[in-house]
């Protein structure tokens, strides 16, 4: 006997009937709802794992760039060494060999003032190179008066004029300080190796708790794309300026476009800064 | 066999289901994390029960429904214990109390005869509280590289398919005691969803011992 197929039709109308339809939905669903987590957290977790990757992917970019932007400088240092006493030293001791105790008073004075001229450019030379990889200013007096100074020498040796911006100006962490230098050294190295630009304009704006510059100049610009793989064609990029930012915990952002100039936009977190003196 | 003959056997052998979970909990609870063994509490509990209400029913000849509050309570107390990294912990001792206060309040003023759907419709709606709280901790997280081989997501997953079917079966049971014949067909429906609950439990003795609990 099947009390089932006894029930009379009016009966499963009755709510009783709904109800238990009732339980064998929600029982479907609940089972539906367990089997949806299950695929859902492996799909989270596969998400998660790529933005791992990503993050260290980027991180490793970072490093690279950090090493490579050290050899950079390395080799910049190396090429000034030789460029500019490779040369001079040799033509001083070739000054120095010539000269002889009995040698014409005249031809001696000659030879001495050549060895002292060339000395004199080395020594020059040498303040140049140790300007351009710390300049005194910096540490002494900051990030400020040290720009200054090099867009100073900038304008003095290249056909560029340099336009700086500057609101509430005060100094901070002498590291920090550093990094910013040797940032702006690079959009400012590489506007001089590789672009027309004429005009230069930098803008800081010191805030409470944090710096903005805004740097601008009037080259040709180029295709924005090319920011997105290696920076400007021909420099070294921006990897070593990323790098230097993710030290910052900064954010930067770069725009060009052919006919348009370049601009970098750059935010600076400044927690242990001090009022300028 | 009819259906209505499957439904009955159903629901007797719902009252040995936790037997096996409960033997097997026996042999491997050396090796098992709090948690299994916390469950392995509930199961031995629940296997006493069973026990217990088939005695009385079936060779004393007597009432069994004494039993619900005692068992309701045990239910809640080891979920509740089960889930303990998922409650605040500050909450606990007064989750286990109230709940014992209320269960014993309730059989004390029912004279321990009655079904117990308020303390159940309680127990039902605590424990689905726990594993929501469970899941979406488990998806905020993502500390848990494969679901499957952690205890708790069994537990969670039983007692949410078992405990979401029975809250609305707690909630409406009124309808059907006047209905004999319907009335055995939802508790077929209900027995069949307690033997689900213990296939989960039973998975969850074959798994290792996970390393954070």
């Amino acid at each position: 006997m099947d009390h089932f197929m006894e029930i009379p039709e009016s009966i499963l109308a009755e709510p009783a009937y709904a109800i238990l339809i009732g339980i064998f939905f929600v029982f479907f669903m609940a089972t539906l709802l367990i089997i949806f987590l299950l695929f859902y957290q492996k799909k989270l977790l596969q998400a998660r794992r790529k933005a791992d990757q990503l993050e260290k992917d980027r991180q490793k970019e970072l490093i690279d760039a950090g090493i490579l932007a050290q050899e950079q400088d390395r080799k910049r240092m190396a090429n000034d060494l030789h460029d500019g006493f490779g040369g001079t030293l040799s033509a001083i001791k070739l000054f120095v060999g010539k000269l002889e105790p009995n040698m014409p008073e005249e031809k001696f004075a000659r030879f001495q003032d050549k060895a002292i001229h060339t000395l004199d450019e080395n020594i020059t030379e040498l303040r140049g190179i140790i300007n351009d990889l710390l300049p005194q200013s910096l540490e002494d007096e900051g990030l400020i008066p040290a720009i200054k100074g090099m867009t100073h020498q900038l304008g003095s040796l290249k056909d560029i004029q340099v336009h700086l911006h500057i609101e509430n100006e005060r100094r901070f962490a002498e590291d920090k300080e550093k990094a910013v230098f040797r940032i702006l050294q690079e959009l400012i190295n590489n506007a001089t190796k590789y672009s027309k630009a004429k005009n230069l304009n930098i803008d800081f704006l010191f805030g409470e708790s944090q710096l903005k510059i805004c740097y601008r100049e009037d080259g040709p610009g180029f295709d924005p794309g090319i920011l997105q793989n290696e920076g400007r064609p021909g420099s070294f990029g921006f990897k070593s300026i990323a790098s230097r930012m993710a030290y910052l915990d900064g954010h930067f952002e770069a725009n060009t476009a052919p006919g348009e100039g370049f601009q970098v936009h750059l935010s600076i977190p400044l927690a242990t800064s001090s009022p300028m003196k | 066999m009819s259906v209505g003959e499957i439904f009955r056997v159903v629901t007797a052998a719902s009252n040995f289901v936790a037997i096996v979970p409960a033997i097997i909990a026996i042999l491997t609870f050396n090796r098992h994390s709090r948690t299994q063994r916390y469950l392995a509490i509930l199961v031995w509990g629940e296997a006493l029960v069973g026990l217990c209400g088939s005695f009385f029913n079936h060779i004393l000849q007597r009432p069994n429904i004494w039993l619900i509050p005692f068992y309701v309570i045990l239910n809640f107390v080891m979920f509740t214990l089960i889930f303990r990294h998922y409650i605040n912990q500050r909450l606990i001792p007064y989750l286990i109390a109230g709940f014992v206060i209320f269960g014993l309040t309730y059989g004390i003023v029912t004279n321990f005869y009655a079904f117990g759907e308020p303390i159940r419709i309680v127990e039902a709606g605590g424990i689905l509280i726990y594993c929501v709280l469970y899941f979406r901790t488990t998806l905020r997280q993502l500390d848990k590289e494969n679901l499957t081989q952690d205890p708790i997501f069994w537990i969670s997953s039983g007692a949410f398919i078992y405990y979401s079917a029975s809250f609305l079966f707690f909630v409406t049971i009124g309808f059907f005691v006047e209905m004999a014949e319907i009335n055995k067909l939802v508790w077929g429906v209900h027995a069949l969803l307690a033997i689900l609950l213990h296939v989960f439990f039973f998975v969850i003795a074959f798994l290792k011992r996970p390393r954070t609990d």
